[in-house]
Parts: C-alpha cells; sequence; structure tokens
C-alpha cells in the first residue's frame, strides 16, 4: 500500500520508452534489411528490348460544329413606273414567261436569263442582252429566227407580238415590261407590294424563299491548327461527304457544297463534324516507353542503348504508342532506355 | 427592172471597193475619227440588203455613203404605204428621240383576219436596212453614244466603286457597263445602270 501511494511509479515511463522505442527499432531493421543483397532482383538480369518501328499514315482529324446559315430571300425588283394594278401572289412557283404582277394593267412577265435586260433594245441594235432577249422571245414562241444578237427583223416582230400580248403596240422592247426572276424559275415567298402601290424602277416586289447561304465551321479554340497538320488542306466530313474547307475561314459558302451540306444534314440544319487533313500524313509508331526526355525538355529515342539518341517530336499517339516523325527512317528503337544509364544523354 | 439590177450591182461593186481602200487606209495612224459611219460597214448592209431582196429604193439611200433623218423618213413612209395598200392601219403619231436619233412613232393594226408577217416583209422591203442602220450606226447614233460614254463613264465607275466591284483603271465604258450588268446579276438591288440614268440620257 506504502508503495503505491509513497513510492516512485514506473509504469508510464515504461509506456513512453515502448512507444519511441519501437518505431526507431523498426527503422532501423529496414535500414539494415535494405542494404542486404536482394536475391530475386539479382536473378534478372535487365536487358535492352529492341524493338522494330512500324510505319503508317494518319490524317489529323478534330471535332467542329457546323450550323446551316439561312438567308433571306432574294428581292425581285421592277424597273416599272406606275400603279400596280396586279400585286404578286406569294407561295407560287413561277416559269419564265408567267405574269407576276401588273402596273397600270399592263402585265409584268418573269424573265429567266442569266442576266437582265437592262435598257430598251429596237432596230440594229447587238450585244448581250439582244442574245438574252432572243432567248427569251423563242423560249414563249415569239421568235423563231436565228439567235445572232442582232435586233433584226424577225426580233423585231417578235417583239411587236410580245408587246401587244400586253396591250403594247410598240416593235421597241422595254425592259420595264418584264422582272428578271434568276437563271431558273423561282418561288415567292412573299408579296412586297399591293394593288394600288406606286412603284418605280428598283422597287422591291416581291421576295423568293429564305435560303442556305453559307455553313459556320465552329473551330475549337486557338483554331484547328492546334489539333494537327493541317498545312496540306482540310475537308469536312459530314456522313460520306467530304467537302473541301479552308482552315481559319469558318465559313463554307460555295453555293454547290453549301447545297451538298445541306441536303446531308436535312432536316436538321446543324451537327457535329469532323475536319480532316486532305492529305494523310505517313509516320513512324514507336513504344510510348521508347521515349526519352532529357532536362532541357528535349524527346528522344535511342536505337541502341549506347548510339547516339535520335531527337523527335511526337506528332501523336496513345498511351502505348507514339507517332514520330517519318523521314528519320528509325528501324528499331529500344524500348526500354529507361532502365540504363545511357552513355548519351537527350540533350538539344 | 433591168435598169435597177444594173444600178445594184453597180453599186455593190462600187461600195465594195470603197470597202477595200478604207480598211487599207485605216490600217495607218491617219485613220479618221469622225463620227462617219465606215464606208465598210455601209458596203456590208448593201450587200445584205441585195441579197435579201430588199426594194432598191432602200438600197439606193446609201447610195451617197451616208442615212439622214430624210432617208429614214422616206424610207418609212414607203413601207407605211405598203402596209396601207395590204390593209393595214398605221398611223404615225409623231416623232420620238431613241439613242441620239429621230424616230417615227408609229402603231400598226392588222386588217381583219390579216397575217403581220405582210407588213412585216414591207417593213423588210423597203425600210428595215435604212431603218436599223439610222438607229444605230448613223453619225448621229455614233456621236450620241460616243457623248453618253464620256459623260457617263465617271460615274458609273464611282457607282461600281461604291459598290465594291473593281474594274481595271483604263476600262472602258462598254467594259464598265459589262461589270455593272454583271454585279446587277448578283444583285438587283445593287443597278449602276439605272443609278446613273443610263437609259434615260437625252445627251
Amino acid at each position: 500500500m506504502g508503495r503505491l501511494s509513497g513510492g516512485r511509479s514506473w509504469g508510464p515511463w515504461v509506456v513512453l520508452a515502448g512507444l519511441l522505442g519501437v518505431p526507431f527499432a523498426g527503422g532501423a531493421a529496414w535500414w539494415a534489411l535494405s542494404g542486404a543483397p536482394n536475391p530475386t532482383a539479382d536473378a534478372v538480369p535487365v536487358a535492352p528490348i529492341h524493338v522494330p518501328v512500324d510505319y503508317t499514315e494518319i490524317a489529323a482529324t478534330t471535332t467542329v460544329s457546323i450550323e446551316v446559315n439561312n438567308h433571306e430571300g432574294v428581292d425581285v425588283v421592277t424597273q416599272a413606273t406606275g400603279t400596280v394594278t396586279l400585286a404578286p401572289i406569294a407561295g407560287g412557283s413561277v416559269q419564265s414567261g408567267d405574269v407576276i404582277f401588273a402596273v397600270n394593267d399592263h402585265p409584268i412577265r418573269a424573265m429567266v436569263s442569266e442576266a437582265p435586260l437592262w435598257r430598251s433594245l429596237g432596230t440594229g441594235d447587238t450585244g448581250g442582252d439582244v442574245i438574252r432577249l432572243e432567248n427569251y422571245l423563242s423560249s414563249l414562241g415569239y421568235y423563231s429566227g436565228v439567235i445572232d444578237g442582232t435586233f433584226g427583223r424577225d426580233l423585231r416582230s417578235a417583239v411587236h407580238a410580245f408587246n401587244m400580248a400586253g396591250d403594247i403596240d410598240s416593235f421597241v422592247f422595254d425592259p420595264a415590261s418584264v422582272i428578271w426572276i434568276g437563271d431558273s424559275e423561282a418561288r415567292i415567298a412573299q408579296s412586297l407590294v399591293a394593288v394600288g402601290d406606286m412603284v418605280n424602277p428598283g422597287t422591291p416586289i416581291a421576295r423568293g424563299p429564305d435560303y442556305a447561304a453559307g455553313v459556320t465551321v465552329e473551330e475549337p479554340p486557338g483554331g484547328i491548327a492546334t489539333a494537327g497538320d493541317f498545312s496540306s488542306g482540310a475537308e469536312l466530313v459530314v456522313g460520306d461527304l467530304r467537302a473541301p474547307y479552308q482552315t481559319g475561314s469558318g465559313v463554307i459558302d460555295d453555293a454547290d457544297t453549301v447545297q451538298a451540306l445541306v441536303d446531308a444534314l436535312a432536316p436538321a440544319t446543324s451537327t457535329l463534324a469532323q475536319i480532316q487533313a486532305a492529305t494523310p500524313l505517313r509516320v513512324a509508331v514507336v513504344p510510348a516507353s521508347s521515349l526519352v526526355q532529357g532536362l532541357d525538355g528535349t524527346v528522344c529515342v535511342y536505337a541502341t542503348i549506347d548510339s547516339a539518341p535520335v531527337k523527335v517530336v511526337p506528332l501523336g499517339g496513345g498511351v502505348a504508342s507514339s507517332q514520330v516523325d517519318a523521314s528519320l527512317g528509325l528501324t528499331e528503337v529500344v524500348a526500354n532506355p529507361g532502365r540504363f544509364n545511357l552513355s548519351h544523354p537527350c540533350v538539344s | 427592172m433591168r435598169a435597177n439590177r444594173g444600178r445594184i450591182v453597180g453599186t455593190v461593186v462600187l461600195m465594195t471597193a470603197a470597202a477595200t481602200v478604207a480598211t487599207a487606209c485605216s490600217a495607218g495612224p491617219s485613220a479618221s475619227t469622225d463620227n462617219s459611219p465606215s464606208i465598210d460597214s455601209i458596203a456590208a448592209v448593201v450587200l445584205e440588203a441585195t441579197a435579201a431582196g430588199a426594194d432598191p429604193s432602200q438600197i439606193e439611200l446609201f447610195d451617197d455613203g451616208v442615212i439622214t433623218y430624210a432617208d429614214y423618213e422616206l424610207a418609212m413612209n414607203h413601207f407605211i404605204s405598203c402596209a396601207t395598200d395590204s390593209g393595214f392601219q398605221v398611223p404615225v403619231t409623231g416623232t420620238v428621240s431613241r439613242g441620239g436619233v429621230t424616230v417615227l412613232n408609229y402603231t400598226i393594226t392588222p386588217p381583219r383576219d390579216g397575217d403581220i408577217a405582210l407588213a412585216d416583209a414591207c417593213y423588210e422591203r423597203y425600210a428595215y436596212y435604212v431603218d436599223s442602220f439610222w438607229q444605230t450606226s448613223s453619225s448621229d447614233a455614233i456621236a450620241f453614244a460616243e457623248r453618253r460614254a464620256a459623260a457617263l463613264a465617271a460615274p458609273l465607275r464611282q457607282c461600281l466603286a461604291g459598290y465594291g466591284v473593281d474594274v481595271a483603271q483604263d476600262a472602258s465604258f462598254d467594259e464598265l457597263t459589262a461589270a455593272a450588268i454583271e454585279h446587277l446579276s448578283v444583285n438587283q438591288q445593287e443597278n449602276c445602270l439605272s443609278d446613273i440614268g443610263y437609259s434615260s440620257w437625252e445627251g
């Protein structure tokens, strides 16, 4: 009892010594053992692994979003002056010779041609516009003479007959008696004038339907060049359709290409697509483990562990392999250079 | 009739010879720069009219190498008389200016069940070649076209530039006009020829 109350207790000191001593003893044991020879490791000699280099072709590819840009329909412009007595009708298809509207009770007919008529034409006149007039009146059955670009007697008769159909007794062709709608039949989506309106040369009287004016290509931040080598040109790939694309432009506006893209997307007007380099690039494929990065960031491969390093620039690849310039002519590389003290370090 | 044919042939031979001389002369630096129609263009018209069977009264009007308004009016009156004799009504309501030359303003109404081709035949026989030459190749017509080109070239060039159309610095008026038409084909609301008043320019 006296020991308990009056004597000194050693219990806490023993516990403290245990707590401090055991880790120390463990560390000392680990240190002692780690310095001992490892028979397992010593039993497996490390040898350089040489692997052949494969070659393949790659095309830089990146994903972009594209969207069709609809443009407001084209306005049809009259050259006539007067009061509208018959308004254009929206929704219909207009062919060459159709009466689109009337001014001062004279019908204004649609004209399909590669270019509009711009001056009055009479006997003796010559030029491309005379050819267009000959073709126009020929298509309507008024003219059966030769298409020679000269306003001769046959065209004079044809113009008179055409004019008379519009209740105009004249041998001179007035361009205001027709309205040019382009080089093919057109549709009127909207009438811009009503009966009673006044029109003058240049007044839009009808509007065609909206049309696809282009396709916007949203490139990745920094541009497509960041996604690979597109210096040989690029193509936009949508399904089976491949359309030429000017990198950096952000748009495709060639009419035929736009229409092809619209057809490929229909009924959608936007999607994800691929931009692909037009010409594939030939590359050498090496194991990712064969790449050694020097202290200055230079990347090398080694044909042998004793050979000089071959500096490379990775062009792509994945977890297991990397693609490098094919022109280096590599045939074989060391797949495990990191296991050796290389005699020639990788530096620039 | 025989005498007329002989005269026609003589005229053609004379014109052809004159055309040859004119062509040779025009190759030199002293080629004429006035507004007179070239002799070879007249000779070509005479040849064509003769081949088409035009009436000698029409061909004779080319004999002096120029077509005047009096020549034009005479030819048109022959045509109108011919058409009237065929039953057409051809009232002349006056004259109008077209392309810098004065032309008759007339209408033509065929008789009941009449064939307009009869009037066309009258026109070709008596007036077509003179009418055509008067309106496009007479000295008045040529002078008008030159005045119009001189007056409208600068505003046309300026208009095209305003619409962003590039044209050569030394582009001719015809080239400027072609550029305007091409641009008009793309954008109907940018009509330089209308903007500069090409059709209404009276000189």
